[in-house]
């Protein structure tokens, strides 16, 4: 009975998932559908790619505010580059979006400085560089093809969805299995026995950047495609999102724990969330205070889950 | 007798260094304000410098309290939401119960958004960054809330409006207000046992965990003053803007973060001070000032704020290994 118990506090998130997903059933009798459950996935895309990627860099002990500039700049510079055809138009928006990563790298691994304020840097400076090439006003696509990457379907499934599901794979895969990932763990549960094991940290933080800003600039251009339009002011509350489904999912801001399985069911709480206020028909002033509430809820869960998991580490009971 | 001159030579040198290192944003006002009278004939006029401060005297009160949050080693990402917060509770209580009953409840809801800060952060130990995002959240959609999104519009008479836009013997109300609220702070952080206690906890928590200061409390205090001083802000921008809209102090947040970090007040705890933060507040002023007069479009002078913030922090980073070099 305690061991059934305990399997099923472990996986409190997915029962958490089934009884939001129930509630919506409920309410709505035309949720409970293929299609619709596609649709919740194709919506929680874009954060969920980035999430992918702060998950790496969370685990490694740090952590990156200017995902979502970097995300609104991709697809700035995107849209801006199709002039010059397709192909250029995408591989030049995700190098620029990239770009933030490796500043963001270098700040942090070469200037020494504390990466809360490197990103929140990188965060207005790329922003004010977004609103600066833009005019501040939104700007359109001109090719029709690149449409498809965010709004093609096939049996009626967008294509987002299987960008996530492939992007959840890989991550899952790289951190399980390979030496990135691995050291991904030690360097966030001890930097120093890191370095002193011979792990080259500055490298793979750096690296960790890169990566994470990587995964925002897919992420830009999924969404740039998506509605055929650019901005600089898509993705001012990403940050914050994106950070929260990770610690909802399991991931500790203080770096050494984590894992995308948990991300992912940290994204789709979130989404579930976004869609039922939605459903419930409450107030956007108030979807606004409950989302306060959940990220406070969550970042105060993770610290007394820390703080027991220390005292357990004290007394020597791990 | 030749080895003592080398000896007193290189002490020079090293008296030298000391100095300019710890001295060098004071170079950099000075380079900028003498720069500045030169190139305009705009910049120096009494007008002018009244105004500059005039303009930054919210962020400065604003950057009295995030200065001793950040010697205490923590940041306070909701602070502009807070003054959002208390002016719009301000505001929408003037009509029932007058300038004094706006004022008390301004400065109660600065406190009590400070403490609730402060309880998360100093007691529970949450990460200050993101509990301070969410607070951040929590006070706008607050704020939102309870003003319905409208435009507020207080009906400030000469009584209240007397500290944003009236003079003293032609000097502005709202400069002196300032100046104030800097001494105050500097003698509680300078001169008082609680101030002595907070660098403590700033530059090394666990030592002064084990020499007997409840950390806890001094963390949440911080955080309780830093609230309180938001709250006086939010009178200061009542007081002189008369108009006001929830969201429209969002952009002061990281204006006062670059003034702080600009003075030299580390984010790695326990070095700083409101002198420095007085000499960040006046560059960030010259600054902010010289690109109006040279009418700069507000994303290009965003982005400029932003590369001299990362410059100023790298700077900041710099100075801290040259100092462990010349100890």
């Amino acid at each position: 009975m305690k061991k059934t118990l305990n399997t099923l506090l472990d996986q409190k998130l997915v029962i958490i998932i089934l009884i939001l997903i129930i509630t919506l059933t409920v309410q709505d009798r035309n949720f409970f559908s293929l299609r619709s459950l596609a649709s919740i996935l194709d919506h929680a895309t874009i954060n969920g790619v980035m999430a992918a990627g702060m998950t790496i860099l969370l685990i490694s002990g740090s952590f990156d505010l200017s995902v979502g500039s970097a995300m609104a700049f991709t697809g700035i510079i995107t849209i801006m580059l199709q002039p010059y055809g397709l192909f250029i138009s995408i591989l030049g928006g995700i190098i620029a979006g990239t770009m933030v990563g490796v500043i963001n790298g270098l700040l942090v691994v070469k200037g020494r400085i504390n990466a809360f304020i490197a990103t929140l840097g990188t965060m207005v400076i790329f922003k004010g560089l977004g609103l600066a090439l833009t005019g501040s006003s939104p700007i359109k696509g001109t090719i029709e093809a690149y449409k498809v990457i965010g709004q093609g379907e096939f049996l009626g499934i967008h294509y987002s969805v299987i960008y996530l599901i492939v992007v959840y794979i890989a991550v899952w895969y790289i951190l399980r299995y390979t030496k990135f990932g691995r050291n991904d763990y030690a360097i966030g549960g001890n930097a120093l026995s890191a370095k002193l094991a011979g792990i080259n940290v500055n490298l793979y933080t750096f690296t960790y950047f890169v990566f994470c800003s990587f995964t925002a600039a897919i992420s830009g251009i999924i969404l740039s495609s998506r509605v055929n339009t650019a901005n600089a002011i898509f993705g001012d509350t990403t940050n914050l999102t994106v950070i929260a489904a990770a610690v909802l999912g399991g991931t500790s801001l203080f770096g050494g724990k984590g894992s995308v399985i948990g991300t992912i069911q940290g994204v789709l709480i979130l989404g579930l969330i976004e869609r039922a206020m939605v459903v419930f028909n409450v107030d956007t002033n108030y979807q606004l205070l409950v989302r306060g509430f959940i990220i406070l809820a969550v970042v105060v869960t993770d610290a007394v889950t820390q703080r027991r998991r220390q005292l357990n580490l004290e007394r020597g009971v791990v | 007798m030749n080895e003592t001159k080398v000896a007193d030579k290189s002490n020079i040198k090293k008296g030298f260094a000391r100095f300019f290192f710890s001295q060098a944003m004071l170079l950099v006002l000075i380079i900028l304000f003498v720069a500045m009278s030169l190139s305009s004939d705009l910049f120096l006029t009494t007008n002018n410098i009244y105004n500059l401060f005039r303009q930054v005297a919210i962020l400065g009160v604003m950057a009295c309290g995030m200065t001793v949050v950040i010697i205490g080693k923590g940041i306070d990402l909701s602070a502009a939401a807070i003054v959002g917060l208390a002016a719009v509770a301000n505001v929408m209580l003037q009509p029932y119960g007058g300038y004094f009953l706006g004022v008390f409840v301004a400065i109660l809801v600065g406190t009590v958004c400070g403490f609730i800060n402060g309880y998360f952060i100093g007691k529970v130990r949450a990460n200050f960054i993101i509990v301070t995002l969410a607070t951040q959240i929590l006070f706008t959609a607050t704020a939102l809330i309870i003003s319905e999104g409208r435009n507020l519009t207080s009906k400030p008479d000469r009584i209240y409006s007397f500290i944003g836009n009236e003079s003293v013997f032609g000097f502005p109300v709202i400069i002196i207000f300032l100046i104030v609220t800097m001494i105050i702070t500097g003698i509680l952080l300078q001169r008082t046992i609680a101030g002595r206690r907070l660098y403590a906890v700033g530059l090394n928590d666990n030592a002064a965990l084990v020499s007997g200061i409840n950390t806890s409390n001094v963390i949440m205090g911080s955080y309780v003053i830093n609230g309180f001083l938001c709250g006086v802000a939010s009178i200061v921008m009542t007081s002189r803007i008369p108009r006001i809209r929830v969201g429209q102090t969002a952009p002061y947040l990281f204006d006062v973060i670059t003034i702080v970090v600009l003075g030299g007040t580390a984010l790695t705890g326990g070095i700083g001070g409101i002198y420095k933060t007085a000499i960040g507040l006046c560059i960030f002023g010259i600054i902010n000032n010289s690109m109006a007069i040279l009418a700069i479009p507000y994303e290009y002078q965003q982005l400029i704020k932003g590369i001299i913030l990362i410059l100023a922090v790298l700077y900041d980073e710099f100075n801290r290994r040259k100092r462990l070099l010349y100890q």
